[in-house]
């Protein structure tokens, strides 16, 4: 655990380096430069672990529930020294999560389905704020029905309340992602809450090939947290008192130049990442099999692996077909979508959501990539909802297929059939 | 004939009477077949003891476009239900130069109260008028802090601030002698006519005689706006 | 597609939501000074204690007793100093108008002031050096007279000092002291605390006693008019005679005459069956000295009935405690003596009664006479002085007339008993502290003024819940009969430190800031400023306190007052909000800019870092590792 150092009376807190104990650095010393094969949980919590967070809150619902169960087991192995906040409630542990990174730890949180839903007053805050919170959500589906499954709706809920917001489709993309956005939200200047989101059971409960560094890589890539304005006895500033009201307008303006300024962080640190790791991961928009396509798969998540079998299987049959993948929600990547998507003529949105009554009846995301590619120059692509893996089921190769098949009809007919497809009750 | 009158009181404890005073003005004139509109202001809601109140009317004879604007942007007419409030803001923030007739509630001479205001202020003044209300109230409570109300009738009446129904009747207590005062001296609106929404009428004339004017500076004497 | 270009005007920024910087002990916070929420301001006014009011040299009781409370000795006896040379003397003999005055005997009993300024006194005079003296000014070329060294005398001559004026007293007695010596017995006042005062005193200079000069034969009253100014505080040492048959039997004489000769040390005697004619402090004090040098025993005669007596009740009790007995409502109506020397008095029932002018009239109840044996009878009803070496006009019905400053004519002040009749020491002190005060101001060409009014706090004003009920500490005492042994044992014995200081821990500062901190600890809007702990330095923060007057409420001693606020006509006080939330349009965004500030100074850190890791490493600074924030505004 980080201990807050005695600074000098003028300046403000100073974070030291984070000292991990013994056993940890033994345990990490251990793996280091291995791969090990683990789910999507474990990977976040081993995340958390090299990032030697300061404060976890947890609260449990299925299926992030593992996450907090690793963290406890690594606790408990006396691997991590951290504060572990058994809160009474997802509102609870985001506040106490709230209130330890404001004081200047590096806080971890997460949750599932409605879990994340519960804790909903405290998005908007932790964001207003400019507080770091690290959160990993393994997806639920939301009730009904009561499935464990993954559904995107819990985390995308949240999508408009300031949080840095993406999805991770492999335990080791977890892994990496989940540094990846502790250095992107704590950097000085971006200070927002992160959300690293995986598919539940998908990603969370499926064992992968993790690769693990050594303790000093991520070190190295991730500083000391370190927050500004912390709360300090020795340095007092108050949080979040009531403002002038002539200041709510711009207060409100300023919170969204701070996702927009969050952008080229973004790219540097996925590329300071890729230096570092050897894995290198595209900014905003993975291009799958794109330069020539005339059909895309618009898709966010674990699905995104199906989908690209799926790909390799239409080429074959020489449909020319590609995918685009958004490695983050929030801020959304219009810009990276116009340019991924140029010369596609039909573009099929996976959305693994519920927007209802939203403005394609469909998903929640159709009408964010809509917006961004109705601004392209030139001539804009059709595009398309396709509601499936809902209610926590999954969307299987043929559903891929299924789908292709209405955008190559869109293409030749000039217009899509629908606005929003139900994959699965349809001919 | 357009008027914006910003009462200045108290939180909690002066509440109603800037609250009576502005909705008896504003539906005097609305009677009056005058546009007319009255309004609290939200961002003061819910007050806090001794905290800056401010309550609003604005009347005219054309419709009143700007609904939602509920600070009024240029108040010519400026009561206030407490006397420090003298030297506690700029309550003509806005009064175009000369116009504010300014209203204030002290059993002190008009000569003493003018000394607390600035430069920048008394270039809005036109006429200073103060009333003893708190002489000329019915006087029904104890303590002095609640002028003419007992804290267990408060207790009720506070629930108006947030726009619940008032319980007790409207244009009473120092209230009433100050829209005596102030409709006499700013000579828009028949008193006749606003005594009957003010409830405590006698109080009401009792104000609209009995108050001191220093003329500050002639009437029109700075153009308006 | 985006909101760059965007501007917000400076008076608006907030960049993070409401990060303010901390209030400062000095300011406050800024943003809201919430001052103009007040119409009541609490202001520190310290009113005179009752105890300081009653008592005639007007010592700072109050003050003291929390210096002694904090066990500040050295401080508390010069505060004592500052009006009352002898401190040892009035802790002991003192009738203590401040205990009567004590507001704490409404609360449970008085405090014992007399014993703790008795126990400052001692402490003064076990110092070394006297303390004040290097503070004294230069002696000036003016001398004043002053007639008399009874503590009129020495007070005046004292203060006269502290003033920079010299003095001459004339004393007709051998030592000086006046009624102190002549009047108060050693068991009361013992000979060597009244010598190390008068010491104490001499040793300021300036100051010259001239003993055995009688008014009238060895100075007159013109030779008195040559001194710059003068002070006449002869006292009246001379004791009324009783006219009925017998009062000149050997055996018969004057209760102040016996007192006096044994306070100078002369040989004395008392009778065995000693009879105290009069009802007042003299009779009392003669009949208790009368049965230490005699050993036998003493009736104290009075025409008062037992509850009219003059005696203070401490006094009494100690007789009583001693065995003197009590005549009561009863007069004398002839001594009986065989061959010119007392053996009896026939004495019969009677009530006091007194004419228009006050003149005490016996009234005897016919038949109810008695006779009683005794062989020495010390009359005590009354004194007066000799001054048929004044100027007539300056008497009227055997006393001094004064003006309301204590002055008789010109440069003359007169003061002490020959002013008032017989009164207190502390009377007397008083008088001597106004008289060099007014002499200085006469002599500085300035005209008399009274004393400013004085607001005296009552003990209703006081918030009694903050003192706890606590019992009045006695002093020891010394037993009767080890006092009735020699008239050298003192009667009322000494606090010890602890005693001392634990009484004036009782004290409630009536109406003065004692520096509790009670105001500085229930201000909810940390409005109450405190600089040191010492009474009386606190101040409200003007332009931030709510006028909520919890300070006022809780203010223990009742020093905090509500004012309205509208008597403050001073500008600057209270800060003049622009709106009904800022002092001043863009108040809210000037604290954003210590926000800001924070921000960039770890950017700039972070970028710092950055670079030194990327240089250690292969030399290269990152491309737009300092510049790529986006745009801002």
């Amino acid at each position: 655990m980080t201990t807050v150092t005695t600074s000098p009376a003028s300046g403000p807190a100073a974070l030291e380096r984070g000292v991990r104990t013994p056993d940890g650095e033994k345990f990490i010393d251990g793996i280091a430069g291995t791969s090990v094969r683990m789910n999507g949980c474990s990977a976040a919590a081993y995340a958390a672990l090299y990032a030697n967070v300061d404060v976890i809150t947890a609260y449990p619902i299925r299926p992030y529930t593992a996450i907090m169960m690793n963290l406890a087991q690594f606790i408990a192995d006396g691997v991590l020294d951290a504060e572990y906040v058994t809160a009474d409630g997802e509102h609870a542990q985001l506040s106490a999560a709230f209130g330890a990174a404001s004081c200047g730890a590096r806080a971890f949180t997460g949750s599932s389905g409605v879990g994340v839903t519960y804790a909903y007053e405290m998005y908007s805050i932790i964001s207003g704020a400019r507080i770091p919170v690290h959160m990993s959500i393994a997806d639920r589906t939301l009730d009904p029905p009561g499935d464990f499954g993954s559904e995107h709706t819990d985390a995308l809920c949240t999508r408009d309340m300031g949080w840095l917001l993406g999805w991770a489709a492999t335990p080791q993309e977890v892994f990496d992602k989940s540094l990846i956005a502790l250095a992107i939200g704590e950097d000085p200047r971006v200070l927002l809450p992160q959300m690293v989101v995986q598919d539940g059971y998908f990603v969370s409960h499926i064992a992968g090939k993790v690769d693990l560094p050594s303790a000093a890589a991520v070190d190295a890539y991730l500083p000391p947290y370190q927050l500004p304005f912390a709360l300090d006895p020795r340095r007092p500033v108050s949080h979040g008192p009531q403002i002038h009201p002539e200041q709510g307008p711009p207060l409100q303006l300023e919170r969204a130049r701070a996702m927009e300024d969050a952008i080229p962080v973004i790219r540097e640190k996925t590329d300071e990442f890729g230096a570092a790791f050897g894995r290198h991961y595209s900014h905003f928009v993975e291009e799958f099999m794109l330069d020539d396509a005339e059909i895309a798969i618009v898709i966010s998540g674990g699905h995104s692996v199906t989908c690209r079998a799926a790909i390799m299987r239409l080429r074959e049959q020489g449909i020319k077909v590609g995918m685009a993948r958004l490695m983050w929600v929030r801020p959304f990547p219009s810009e990276d979508l116009r340019k991924a998507l140029r010369g596609v003529k039909a573009v099929g949105v996976v959305e693994t959501n519920l927007g209802l009554g939203g403005p394609s009846y469909g998903g929640i995301l159709a009408p964010d990539v809509t917006t961004a590619l109705y601004h392209m120059e030139g001539t804009r692509p059709l595009v398309t909802s396709f509601m499936a893996g809902l209610g926590g089921e999954t969307v299987p190769v043929a559903e891929f297929d299924w789908m292709a098949g209405k955008l190559a009809a869109a293409v030749r007919n000039g217009r899509v059939e629908k606005a929003a497809h139900w994959v699965g009750f349809e001919d | 004939m357009y008027h914006e009158l910003t009462v200045w009181s108290r939180g909690i404890i002066m509440d109603k009477e800037a609250r009576d005073i502005a909705s008896c003005v504003a539906s005097a004139a609305r009677s009056l077949g005058y546009h007319a509109e009255n309004v609290s202001d939200y961002i003061d809601d819910p007050d806090r003891t001794n905290c800056l109140v401010r309550r609003y009317a604005r009347i005219g004879d054309e419709p009143i476009l700007d609904r939602f604007v509920y600070e009024n942007p240029t108040p010519d007419w400026i009561v206030l239900v407490e006397e420090t409030i003298v030297k506690a803001v700029n309550f003509f923030r806005g009064t175009p130069d000369g116009s504010g007739v300014l209203v204030v509630n002290s059993a002190r001479d008009p000569e003493y109260l003018v000394k607390f205001l600035p430069e920048r202020m008394l270039a809005k003044l036109r006429k200073l008028v103060v009333v003893d209300a708190v002489d000329l109230a019915e006087q029904r409570g104890r303590s002095p802090w609640m002028f003419v109300r007992d804290l267990g009738e408060l207790a009720y009446d506070r629930m108006s601030t947030e726009g619940a129904s008032e319980r007790l009747p409207v244009g009473m207590g120092i209230a009433a002698p100050l829209i005596g005062a102030l409709v006499a001296t700013t000579d828009e609106l028949p008193i006749d006519k606003v005594a009957e929404v003010v409830a405590d009428k006698d109080a009401m004339f009792r104000g609209a005689e009995r108050h001191r004017v220093l003329e500050y500076r002639a009437s029109g004497a700075a153009p308006v706006g | 597609m985006s909101v760059r270009g965007t501007r917000v005007p400076e008076h608006l920024r907030l960049p993070i939501a409401g990060v303010t910087p901390p209030p400062t002990e000095q300011d406050g916070q800024r943003l809201f000074p919430t001052g103009n929420f007040r119409f009541f301001r609490p202001v520190y006014k310290d009113k005179t204690p009752p105890c300081n009011n009653a008592c005639p040299t007007g010592e700072q009781i109050q003050k003291y007793l929390d210096f002694v409370k904090h066990e500040r000795f050295l401080d508390g006896y010069l505060t004592i100093l500052e009006d009352n040379p002898m401190p040892s003397v009035t802790g002991r003999v003192c009738y203590h108008p401040c205990e009567t005055a004590c507001n704490r005997k409404d609360h449970d009993e008085p405090i014992g002031i007399r014993n703790v300024e008795r126990y400052l006194g001692d402490y003064g005079l076990q110092l070394p050096e006297n303390p004040i003296k290097a503070e004294l000014p230069e002696l000036g070329d003016k001398t004043v007279a002053i007639v008399g060294s009874g503590p009129g005398g020495l007070g005046c001559a004292y203060h006269l000092r502290r003033l920079g004026y010299r003095s001459v007293i004339f004393e007709a007695m051998s030592k000086p002291g006046g009624m102190l010596r002549g009047g108060i017995p050693h068991w009361h006042l013992p000979e060597e605390i009244l010598d190390a005062e008068i010491a104490k005193l001499l040793d300021l200079g300036g100051i010259e006693i001239r003993c055995n000069t009688r008014m009238g034969e060895d100075v007159g009253w013109d030779e008195l008019r040559n001194y710059d100014a003068a002070f006449l505080a002869v006292g009246q040492d001379v004791g009324r005679r009783l006219s009925v048959d017998g009062a000149d039997l050997r055996g018969v004489g004057g209760a102040l005459e016996f007192l006096r000769e044994a306070g100078m040390g002369r040989p004395v005697k008392a009778g065995k069956r000693v009879l105290v004619i009069g009802g007042g402090n003299t009779a009392s004090d003669a009949a208790r000295s009368a049965v230490r040098i005699g050993g036998g025993t003493s009736t104290i005669v009075s025409l008062e009935s037992a509850d009219e007596l003059l005696i203070v009740p401490e006094d009494l009790e100690q007789a009583r405690d001693e065995g003197i007995e009590f005549k009561p409502n009863t007069s004398v109506v002839r001594f009986l003596g065989e061959n010119g020397v007392l053996t009896g008095a026939v004495l019969c029932e009677a009530r006091l009664e007194k004419d228009e002018h006050g003149n005490v009239v016996p009234q005897h109840v016919p038949g109810t006479e008695y006779e009683v044996s005794c062989d020495s009878v010390l009359i005590a009803i009354g004194q007066t002085q000799v001054l048929d070496w004044l100027p007539a006009e300056l008497m009227e019905r055997g006393l001094v007339k004064a003006d309301e400053y204590g002055r008789a004519q010109g440069h003359v002040f007169v003061g002490g008993d020959v002013t008032r009749g017989p009164a207190m020491v502390v009377d007397a002190l008083g008088d001597g502290k106004r008289a060099a005060r007014n002499i200085d101001v006469v002599l500085r060409g300035e005209g008399l003024a009274p004393p400013p009014e004085v607001e005296v706090m009552p003990y209703e004003r006081l918030n009694t819940a903050y003192f706890k009920h606590a019992p009045r500490i006695e002093a020891p005492m010394a037993s009767p009969a080890e006092r009735r042994r020699d008239q050298k044992v003192e009667v009322t014995l000494a606090y010890s430190k602890e005693q001392a200081v634990a009484e004036s821990d009782r004290c409630m500062s009536c109406g003065v800031c004692n520096g509790c901190d009670n105001c500085y600890i229930v201000c909810p809007d940390v409005s109450v400023m405190r600089d040191t702990r010492e009474n009386g330095h606190y101040s409200i923060r003007t332009t931030y306190c709510k006028g909520c007057l919890v300070c006022v409420q809780e203010c223990p001693t009742g020093c905090l007052e509500k004012v309205p606020e509208m008597d403050f006509d001073e500008p600057e006080a209270v800060t003049r909000m622009e709106t009904a939330f800022a002092p001043y349009d863009g108040a809210h965004a000037e604290q954003s800019a210590f926000t800001k500030g924070l921000i960039e100074e770890a950017i700039a850190a972070s970028d710092a870092a950055r670079r030194q890791s990327v240089n250690g490493s292969n030399g290269h600074a990152p491309a737009g590792s300092n510049g790529s924030r986006g745009a801002t505004s």
